[in-house]
């Protein structure tokens, strides 16, 4: 009996559960839609092999008008994905190669994100877990 | 797929492309012989998300009405618009069964030789008199375009539209994401270094065509309002839902035609 009641309790969830993602996804339709492809641009391991710092681009289209391109630098576990990293930097490039962010380790616990000084650039957090995050201005040519 | 084309009094053409299959029932052409029968014909369009997104269009842009209103809103004001201005409805039917708006457009564009030549081969943009284009960046960078088609072809397509009185947001959906007149694209795919141009070229033609720049940073944010999420990229601030690149880029297109730096072709 327990193990019915047991059953009929996780089938309830189970099917609240797809409610609720049903919701989500007809709530968020235009934008999933839309969508966006997601690149990997560069990664720099720390050197106690304990993080990771990898530049993510996304191009994401609305379907209508515009293409926005944004780079965005994830600090990572090792061990773990991207996808379950921390962004800690975004600059919004426009496509524009020459203005992603490239990252290095320079201490241990310590990541420089080299980038232009711009309106289209924002510094998510300045440190995370231990690790602080130091941005150098890139000098236009 | 099938376009209705209704001919309004004063010489301008409404055109709606769409799916066969969404498509009502009536005869291939007809008079249009009562308001009801104009009515009857939008009402047959509700479910069709790509002739809705063309009857918004008009709605918003030639009508100046509310985007955030029902589509059945939409309907009437719109039937309540040209009821008594219609003389005439044409249905072509065409071999297509593409349901996107921009596979609907891109074909109604090539039945009105409206497709652009085409050569990808990535060139610096130059303006007519031969002076490099820049991006808005920090870095200053050089802007990019295809080969084919030059910014003129979209002067000349405002021009034109202007001329003939005909509406001139009817041409708009050409540019939306892979049809004809979307420059950013090729083989499907975004070429990064085509993205500053497309949008200048929509600077370009609405520019020449008169369409008045606000107005038109003011649809396309409300367009984004409802289905857009530029979260992540930066916002400007006064059109508050587009990206800052998106809106310069527009202005640049409006100033290299104000300028006389992008000319008609026949101007030159």
């Amino acid at each position: 009996m327990k193990i019915i009641k047991g059953a009929a309790w996780f089938s309830g969830a189970v099917i609240l559960a797809l409610i609720v993602i049903a919701g989500v996804v007809l709530f968020l339709g235009p934008a999933l839609n839309a969508g966006c492809e997601n690149t990997p641009i560069s990664a720099a391991v720390s050197p106690d092999r304990l993080w990771s710092a990898a530049v993510v681009e996304a191009v994401c289209g609305d379907g209508a008008l515009t293409t926005t391109v944004v780079d965005t630098v994830m600090l990572v576990p090792v061990n773990r994905s991207v996808a379950e990293g921390k962004a800690v930097f975004r600059v919004d490039t426009g496509g524009h190669v020459d203005e992603r962010p490239s990252v290095k380790w320079v201490e241990p616990r310590t990541l420089l994100i080299e980038a232009f000084t711009s309106p289209y650039a924002q510094s998510v957090v300045t440190s995370y877990q231990g690790v602080t995050i130091r941005q150098a201005p890139r000098i236009a040519r | 797929m099938i376009i209705d084309e209704i001919r309004l009094s004063g010489g301008q053409i409404l055109r709606i492309a769409r799916s066969r299959d969404a498509a009502p029932p009536i005869p291939g052409r007809f008079q249009i012989r009562s308001a009801a029968e104009v009515r009857q014909l939008l009402w047959g369009m509700r479910h069709d998300l790509a002739a809705e997104t063309t009857l918004r269009s008009w709605y918003t842009f030639y009508l100046h009405g509310d985007v955030l209103r029902s589509f059945d809103q939409v309907i009437d004001g719109l039937a309540h618009a040209v009821e008594n201005d219609v003389i005439s409805l044409r249905r072509y039917i065409v071999g297509f069964s593409g349901r996107g708006i921009a596979q609907v457009a891109a074909e109604a564009g090539r039945l009105a030789g409206l497709e652009p030549p085409r050569d990808n081969t990535p060139i610096d943009f130059k303006d007519d008199n031969g002076r490099q284009v820049f991006a808005e960046t920090p870095g200053h960078t050089a802007m990019k375009k295809p080969k084919k088609p030059e910014g003129n072809f979209f002067v000349d397509q405002g021009v034109s539209v202007k001329n003939a009185g005909l509406l001139r947001y009817d041409r708009f959906p050409l540019f939306v994401q892979g049809s004809l007149w979307d420059m950013q694209r090729v083989d499907g795919r975004v070429v990064q270094d085509f993205i500053d141009f497309a949008t200048v070229a929509i600077g370009l033609y609405c520019a020449s065509a008169e369409m008045e720049m606000r107005e038109v940073l003011t649809r396309q944010n409300e367009y984004a309002i409802l289905w857009s999420d530029f979260s992540k990229a930066s916002l400007d601030k006064e059109y508050t839902h587009l990206p800052v690149r998106n809106v310069n880029n527009t202005v640049k297109g409006y100033a290299l035609y104000a300028s006389g730096s992008i000319r008609p072709t026949g101007g030159k």
